[in-house]
């Protein structure tokens, strides 16, 4: 019996002596309101150690003064990483936050409020508030300011397909499904196989699948939908209906890929660039030239172009990442000003933060060339050339005043130039407490239900109708008002 | 029947061949396992050498020979770090993972341990209930480890299942050995290093190869405890970096993250593992059964 009291005294000892080693910690922060020396700061797409990152960094700090350390998680688990880091106590200064981490971020009060910032700061005074007024809250305030225009997805075609098939760019509906027919039986690679389909989709891309489908959808949304400033569930809205009968005609005749409910984006874009898939709606931009070339690798006929969207339909401005200052950060405005300021100041910082350093990222470029940089061979990759440094050149937020130095591959261009025309801006969902509680199972409701209904498992009203008793025990119109509040 | 005489029988030329059904349908049977084994691999290794693999075509061979695949990876000089950090924390988590694991379970495996019970309840509660992310985070983040190599050994130094399978090992060695070992004059330790582990080197190949898959295959644990030390990373961590950076930026040459691309990187993660394991290969399935059996 003493022996065993012994014990466990000895074991409550030992337990007591470590809880400080379990103890969540905040952040010591040695800096005064005084300016900082040292910013840390977590980015997602900056670049990689590889291709001279650390100059960017000197260069950096041989404008501001400010040493700017970056933590770069990889891509793919950069919300978990950043996450796991702020949630015990190890916050950055400034980081890049996912469209789905802003709002969640902001409810929770880990971060400043940069109205005030945007304003006083002169580089950032300038920007039009339409792009970053898509960021603010429900309480009326800005978190997070983007790191560049969201772009959003266009449509891509196989024209060597339609010529093949003797068709044209379809502009309406009915056109658009003539075509994924033609796509899809009648051997438009030429190669004597049934082995193309007319759409690849992404159905795993999360709540972004509404950016892939708008032709289908039209102006039905799957997530929540601002409408003239109120938020409604875009799965129970009238127009779903006659979506969702798009979605069925198409799985139905087999002109949509099958397999569309387990692929993910690089999957669909696998199908397209491969000759599986003559139609995908896919991202602007740079995109436009990389999935031509890589179609045309598989296939030296490909010809893939970005077409507008047809009658009815739109696309989709991005909501995209946002750069945040933390709520703990002893000096916040000066650490905005050091980084924010910097990167929209049309001038040296915003070359720095678009194309690099000069002499290992881009050079000047010959006269008479009509641009002013050329970009210089990727150091990790020297076949191919730079792109950006973490600014994407097209979607600067201040476009007007600080156009595209460089030369654009004209797919690239085109992309951005039919995007700009026809497409919408989205607002960001700001989900209350029951809503952050909630929007996981609800969209996974919404997923299986759609996928039912799509496959002919469900019927239409009966799909809709067992959606809106999971919705009402998952409190949808708790969460709605809190959206509109 | 003698040996000799039952080989002549065998290969008698006017021998007839009987074939039983069970042998047919079984070596049907065994032929489809390995077709469903051999052919993901095989397509991995043709892809990787393939400039028009495609996810969805299995081709016999490569329908564009190319080594660009490879060439992209083993050209970069900045891949020499990566790979000695993946050697070296290999070794160092094998050599710190088999050490504790083999002395617990050795502790746990004689039959008057005092408090043997609670032991074994503390590694049976690890196979039940994982720390989670965040409080394992806060602990290494505590201990004053982050950004060094340490979370990443001490993290993973020991894996209750293996645990319990040399646990299971030691107690198939009588206990009559030993017994004469203390007589001739063994002290604990000579018994468990002169005698004990010489005699469990299969259990000791299996479990350490194991070890080494585990140690080989990490990236998140460097990703998560190694932020800013990316000096530090391991070949994993590099490999992954590589296919990002070729989706995100892009590249041309060919297909962006081409196939080629992702199976040369596979197929040149594997390589240390397929190098060791034909020399553990006669202790792994003994090690695994003696282990498994005796509970």
């Amino acid at each position: 019996m003493k022996r065993r009291i012994a014990i466990v005294a000895l074991l409550l000892a030992v337990l007591v002596s470590v809880m400080p080693v379990f103890a969540a910690g905040t952040k010591d922060s040695t800096e005064t309101a005084a300016m900082p020396t040292k910013i840390t700061a977590y980015l997602n797409r900056v670049l990689i150690a590889e291709d001279a990152r650390d100059a960017v960094l000197a260069k950096h700090k041989e404008l501001t003064g400010v040493e700017l350390e970056v933590v770069m998680p990889p891509h793919g688990q950069y919300s978990q990483v950043l996450t796991t880091s702020v949630m015990a106590g190890d916050i950055p200064d400034i980081m890049e936050l996912t469209t789905a981490d802003y709002p969640a971020y902001a409810a929770q009060g880990l971060l400043v409020p940069l109205d005030d910032f945007i304003r006083s700061n002169p580089n950032t005074a300038k920007l039009n508030p339409a792009t970053y007024a898509g960021y603010r809250m429900s309480d009326g305030k800005v978190y997070g300011i983007p790191t560049w225009r969201g772009g959003g997805c266009v449509t891509y075609i196989r024209a060597d397909w339609l010529r093949n098939v003797g068709m044209s760019v379809p502009i309406t509906w009915d056109d658009y499904v003539k075509v994924l027919r033609a796509f899809t039986f009648n051997d438009p690679d030429r190669n004597g196989q049934k082995d193309t389909v007319g759409l690849a989709m992404p159905f795993q891309s999360g709540w972004e699948f509404d950016y892939y489908n708008r032709f289908i959808m039209q102006e039905a949304y799957l997530d929540f939908v601002n409408k003239n400033g109120r938020w409604y569930d875009g799965f129970t809205q009238p127009e779903m209906v006659a979506a969702l009968e798009r979605w069925i005609q198409l799985y139905k005749e087999g002109i949509i890929d099958p397999e569309f409910f387990t692929d993910n984006t690089g999957r669909a874009r696998t199908k397209i660039m491969e000759g599986q898939a003559g139609v995908l709606e896919h991202w602007v931009g740079t995109w436009g030239s990389r999935l031509h070339a890589g179609a045309k690798n598989i296939d030296p006929n490909a010809d893939l172009v970005a077409i507008r969207s047809i009658q009815g339909t739109h696309y989709v401005d991005r909501i995209g990442q946002v750069l945040s200052i933390a709520a703990t950060t002893a000096n916040p405005k000066a650490v905005f000003d050091n980084i924010v300021g910097t990167m929209w100041d049309q001038g040296e910082g915003q070359i720095l933060w678009t194309y690099g350093v000069e002499g290992i990222h881009w050079q000047k470029a010959p006269a008479g060339s009509g641009y002013e940089f050329q970009m210089l061979p990727q150091p990790s990759n020297p076949d191919r050339s730079m792109q950006k440094s973490f600014i994407d050149p097209p979607l600067a937020l201040n476009l007007e005043q600080f156009p595209v130095k460089v030369a654009q591959d004209p797919r690239d261009a085109e992309s951005l130039r039919i995007h700009a025309l026809d497409s919408r801006p989205l607002s960001i969902l700001s989900l209350g407490k029951v809503g952050l509680e909630n929007i996981g199972e609800l969209r996974d409701a919404k997923r299986e239900i759609f996928s039912k209904i799509v496959m002919g498992t469900l019927s239409i009203q009966d799909g809709l109708a067992q959606y809106r008793t999971i919705a009402e025990r998952l409190n949808i119109t708790t969460i709605l008002t809190e959206l509109n509040s | 029947m003698s040996m000799m005489s039952r080989q002549q029988t065998l290969f008698s030329p006017r021998r007839k061949l009987r074939l039983e059904p069970f042998s047919i349908v079984n070596t049907a049977f065994l032929l489809l396992l390995i077709s469903i084994i051999v052919i993901p691999i095989l397509k991995v290794l043709v892809d990787s050498f393939d400039g028009m693999a495609s996810e969805t075509v299995f081709s016999l061979f490569p329908r564009r020979l190319t080594l660009d695949g490879y060439r992209h990876v083993i050209t970069r000089s900045t891949i020499i770090r990566p790979f000695f950090v993946s050697i070296g924390m290999t070794l160092a988590g094998l050599l710190v993972s088999m050490t504790v694991t083999s002395l617990y379970a050795y502790a746990l495996a004689q039959p008057k341990l005092p408090g043997k019970k609670i032991f074994i309840a503390m590694a049976m509660i690890t196979m039940v209930f994982q720390p989670g992310l965040v409080p394992l985070f806060i602990v290494v983040r505590n201990l004053g480890i982050m950004n060094t190599l340490l979370p990443v050994i001490l993290i993973k130094a020991i894996d209750a299942y293996y645990m319990f399978l040399m646990m299971n090992f030691f107690k198939t060695i009588p206990a009559s050995i030993t017994e004469a070992a203390k007589i001739d004059g063994c002290t604990p330790w000579q018994v468990f290093w002169r005698i004990i582990l010489p005699l469990s080197k299969p259990g000791l190949a299996a479990i350490s190869l194991f070890y080494m898959v585990l140690f080989w295959n990490q990236w998140f644990e460097y990703v998560i405890y190694l932020p800013k030390a990316t000096d530090l990373h391991n070949f994993q961590v590099f490999m992954r970096s590589i296919l990002i950076e070729s989706e995100t930026q892009g590249y041309d040459g060919f297909v962006v993250a081409s196939q080629a691309l992702k199976n040369a990187i596979v197929v040149i993660s594997i390589i240390p593992v397929m190098i060791v394991y034909p020399f553990v290969q006669k202790h792994f399935v003994k090690g695994i059964n003696l282990g498994a059996i005796k509970g």
